[in-house]
């Protein structure tokens, strides 16, 4: 699988990354910002991409709404400080897949990465049928 | 974006998930003829939170942080049903001068009553059961431990069964003099008086939970009015299945006029009709599950 990740945070990349090296073989990507992020989304072709709400020069809200102009399928996961409900729905509203409030567990991206991708997956098989 | 000027607009696959979550939830099942029901209660919702399609809110329901409390504010929109004070009196009537004084008379030695009001909403049935309990009892009730429990699986509802601050409409059934007695005014709503709250406490339960039920113990008597009318047979059979569980030897379960627990293979069987009919467990045969006449004779007294 392939992943893109989107954080101003080498740190939190890091963590991200040996999460995902936990579940298996995964190329990845790192990208540190959302303009960044939509350069990297269109060469490296992501299945998933997980990114921060707070960055600098375009933050994750901004990507996701930029990023779901021309690309209305691949898996968005937001991971987010802030768990407020305006903030949650802006996000739905800008077309993210997921929603991860930090800090979180490997456990909880674990299963929100499953559980994205078997949405996605499920979409999938119902628009083949 | 879906919408129109009135309200938004529920496709039939946005219906089918909005009623798998429920469903999953509380096994309430949404028939296709009710989601005019649910378009409607729910089209509100999705514009208070500025969402702007049902899409939209069933992502907001799958994936928001807040996802459980959204679930219980869906609940309480579209499960909470019309319930008032001494709502069905025939049947009340019933169990007032028949079916409790039979459950006092074989009760009478250890001078416990257990009865517990499933479903009960925002609280009107279960102190309805308390006044009736104490009319039957009388002068004995200082004598007797009676204990009734309200459950419900909204907490909105059950916030204001433990309020219990109600309007001039929902004690406008309430015989004057019985509303004289076990009421108070406060303001502008009524309150059960003092003594008929005494016997009374709500707790939060999900009628899917067969688990959480025993630890509340076991009843000597169950009711559990308008809920059933809303559950698939599958359903039915888990609370049929809980209830029998629940249920002290000798007791009972009441249920609405529309409710019915009678699909073949239930661990229980009806004993009488209309306002009289009571729920027993069924006394099954080693060759097939017991049909309702094999349920053991209710001895009234």
């Amino acid at each position: 699988m392939r992943v893109l990740l989107i954080d101003d945070s080498k740190t939190m990349r890091g963590i991200q990354r040996g999460v995902l090296a936990q579940l298996g073989p995964t190329e990845i990507e790192e990208a540190a910002d959302g303009q960044d992020g939509l350069s990297k989304a269109i060469a490296f072709q992501p299945d998933l991409i997980l990114v921060d709400s707070n960055m600098p020069k375009m933050d994750g809200l901004a990507f996701v709404r930029t990023f779901r102009m021309t690309d209305k399928h691949t898996p968005v996961i937001m991971v987010a400080s802030e768990s407020e409900k305006s903030r949650v729905i802006e996000a739905i509203k800008a077309g993210v897949s997921n929603y991860l409030v930090k800090p979180f567990t490997p456990d909880l991206l674990n299963q929100r990465i499953t559980e994205t991708m078997a949405r996605r997956a499920a979409r999938t098989v119902a628009s083949a049928a | 974006m879906s919408q129109s000027s009135a309200q938004t607009v529920l496709r039939q696959e946005q219906f089918d998930a909005l009623r798998a979550i429920i469903y999953a939830h509380v096994g309430v099942h949404f028939p296709d003829s009710k989601k005019s029901i649910l378009e409607a209660r729910l089209s509100r919702r999705v514009s208070e939170l500025s969402l702007e399609s049902f899409d939209q809110y069933v992502h907001y329901l799958t994936i928001a942080p807040q996802r459980e409390q959204e679930v219980q504010e869906m609940l309480s929109r579209v499960t909470v049903g019309h319930t008032s004070f001494f709502r069905d009196p025939a049947q009340l009537d019933f169990l007032r001068k028949t079916a409790l004084p039979a459950l006092i008379e074989s009760k009478r030695h250890d001078r416990s009553l257990r009865i517990w009001s499933a479903a009960c909403s925002t609280g009107e049935e279960a102190y309805t059961l308390a006044v009736i309990v104490h009319q039957a009892l009388g002068e004995r009730l200082a004598d007797w431990r009676v204990e009734i429990l309200g459950t419900d699986v909204s907490a909105k509802s059950l916030a204001a069964a433990q309020e219990g601050r109600y309007t001039d409409e929902s004690v406008r059934a309430i015989d004057p003099a019985v509303r004289e007695r076990y009421f108070r005014q406060d303001g502008p709503y009524w309150r059960p008086d003092p003594l008929v709250q005494s016997l009374v406490s709500f707790d939060h339960h999900n009628l899917k939970d067969r688990l959480g039920a025993k630890r509340y113990g076991t009843w000597d008597a169950i009711v559990c009015r308008n809920a059933l009318i809303y559950f698939d047979e599958a359903m039915k059979a888990r609370v049929a299945a809980m209830f029998a569980d629940q249920l002290n030897p000798g007791g009972w379960i009441a249920l609405g006029a529309a409710d019915s627990l009678e699909t073949p293979g239930l661990p229980l069987a009806a004993r009488g009709d209309g306002a009289a009919r009571l729920y027993l467990p069924a006394t099954p045969t080693p060759a097939s599950p017991a049909p309702a006449t094999a349920a053991k004779p209710l001895r009234l007294a």
